[in-house]
């Protein structure tokens, strides 16, 4: 099995006050794969996004990363392949100053110094954040603070990424910016979003969740241009795809 | 409170940036500041109650301190006065305990005015120490300094995230603030609608306080060890070492020689 791979079979979950979230969800995500994965407010995104990081456990039903099985005795090794970036980059930036927080990954995973030091340049690099390496996060902009976000997940080199609405807040500038850092990673990723031009101009596959089941997945173009479908589950076709 | 509230955020966030200025206090080791801060409140919290006049001769160490490092005495006020309310109320029932007259024949001042006066110094020099530190530090020098002092690292974390759990705490109460004076057309907070936005305040900062730590965890954060801060394991310098033995030594000079009283006795003396 390839670095980098998803199986999600048959995955049901509950919250403790007696919600259904997830629904016999099946998927499978290839290493390399960049994956949307769109739906109205309330389909479960979430909800799958914490189930693969291993921050929920499925009530049931099977998760595995790279052919591991997820349960609490492998998600810390999990979480070394898997990356998340959560929804508000506040919940994510805790550290004095930028370089300090995209450090404490890869020095919690036991690195010297050097070498945090070169995944901290490395990942800073990556999302066009080196000048703000000595600057506290919350003296930076929503662009920079989700960029850096970003950087705190790569500098951990994972297999992996994982986001959780990465374009909400951004302006369009901002947006395109999050763009092109997403086309030059070469890792996994999976992104739940309702920006789906964002999905657009950076997945090839799209699954479409809604009342905590799978309902739709496929190429993206094609999947987004069914107005029907589309409407059926609470989105629009995305502007980009308009013209078509 | 939203006033507080505010205050405690900017006054948080105020120390880290107080602590990237370039003064040759800043330049010093963190672990240098830790033991001069740690001699001088054992100094100041080991005084007998009614010792105001030592209190009054250890004022001058964060009066110097906050001169030469370019920390501004708004700050500490401000710092001094988010801890007031808990001593203040401790002090004025010490002035209603304690009405024994200090001078024979004459009901004021009473013994409870000077424990009340000795407790407020005690407030005003004891947090302005510890802030000082900060400010000189930083939050990130603080912990490596301590973690190189051997603190056990349990200890170190636990002042991490209550300092991380402060910010997460002010910043919702903030939030509800703001949400809640937008729709209040001006009418004052009852007692009803504080005790729901205290409900709330509690129930959002855990959730918010529940995500960060997910993202802590995500990024190998076990709660045990604290390899993500650095470790100031440098040795200490000629000037570090020379800085530290000077305040110390003034410091026990303070406490224990006759400095007060010889301060006393000049003032005496410049009396008319």
């Amino acid at each position: 099995m390839n670095a980098g791979s998803i199986e999600v079979v048959a995955v049901s979950f509950d919250y403790p006050d007696g919600t259904r979230a997830l629904r016999d969800v099946s998927l499978s995500i290839r290493a390399g794969e960049a994956v949307a994965l769109v739906g109205p407010n309330g389909a479960g995104k979430t909800t799958l996004l914490l189930l693969l990081t291993g921050c929920l456990f499925p009530t049931s039903g099977t998760v595995r990363v790279d052919g591991m099985e997820l349960r609490p005795d492998t998600c810390t090794e999990l979480r070394r392949r898997i990356g998340f970036v959560f929804q508000d980059p506040d919940d994510q930036l805790f550290m004095p100053t930028v370089w300090d927080d995209v450090a404490f990954g890869p020095r919690n995973l036991g690195y010297g110094e050097a070498e945090v030091a070169r995944r901290v340049r490395a990942a800073l690099d990556a999302v066009g954040a080196a000048g703000l390496a000595e600057r506290p996060p919350y003296r930076l902009s929503v662009g920079q603070r989700r960029a850096v976000s970003l950087a705190t997940v790569l500098a951990m080199e994972p297999s992996i990424v994982v986001l959780d609405e990465p374009g909400a807040g951004l302006d369009p500038r901002g947006r395109r910016a999050l763009a092109r850092i997403l086309l030059d990673l070469s890792c996994t990723r999976l992104m739940a979003t309702h920006d789906l031009d964002l999905a657009v101009a950076t997945c090839r596959r799209a699954i479409l969740l809604d009342g905590g089941t799978v309902v739709a997945e496929g190429p993206l173009p094609d999947l987004f241009a069914d107005e029907a479908l589309m409407d059926a589950h609470g989105l629009e076709r995305p502007a980009s795809l308009r013209h078509h | 409170m939203s006033q507080c509230t505010s205050n405690l955020w900017s006054a948080a966030l105020h120390a880290d940036d107080l602590a990237r200025r370039d003064t040759w206090l800043h330049r010093l080791d963190p672990r240098t500041h830790v033991t001069i801060t740690v001699a001088y409140l054992l100094a100041v919290l080991s005084l007998p109650l009614h010792d105001l006049s030592r209190l009054i001769l250890l004022a001058a160490y964060p009066i110097w301190t906050a001169l030469a490092g370019g920390v501004p005495f708004a700050y500490l006020a401000r710092r001094v006065a988010i801890a007031a309310p808990w001593i203040v109320l401790v002090a004025v029932s010490w002035i209603w305990l304690d009405r024994r007259p200090l001078v024979p024949g004459h009901p004021w001042p009473t013994a409870g005015c000077l424990a009340a006066a000795s407790l407020l110094a005690r407030l005003a020099l004891t947090v302005a120490a510890a802030s000082l530190l900060l400010a000189l530090t930083g939050l990130s020098g603080l912990t490596s300094g301590l973690l190189g002092m051997r603190v056990p690292p349990l200890c170190v974390a636990q002042l991490w995230i209550l300092h991380r759990y402060a910010l997460v705490l002010s910043d919702e109460a903030a939030r509800l603030l703001r949400a809640r004076a937008l729709r209040s057309a001006g009418r004052r907070l009852t007692w009803r609608q504080a005790g729901t936005l205290l409900g709330q305040l509690c129930v959002r900062a855990f959730d918010r306080a529940e995500r960060v730590h997910r993202a802590m965890e995500m990024r190998g954060f076990d709660g045990h060890s604290l390899r993500a801060f650095e470790i100031c394991t440098r040795r200490l310098r000629a000037t570090d070492l020379a800085y530290a033995s000077a305040m110390i030594l003034w410091i026990l000079w303070a406490r224990f020689g006759d400095g007060a009283a010889g301060l006393g006795r000049r003032l005496m003396q410049l009396a008319p």
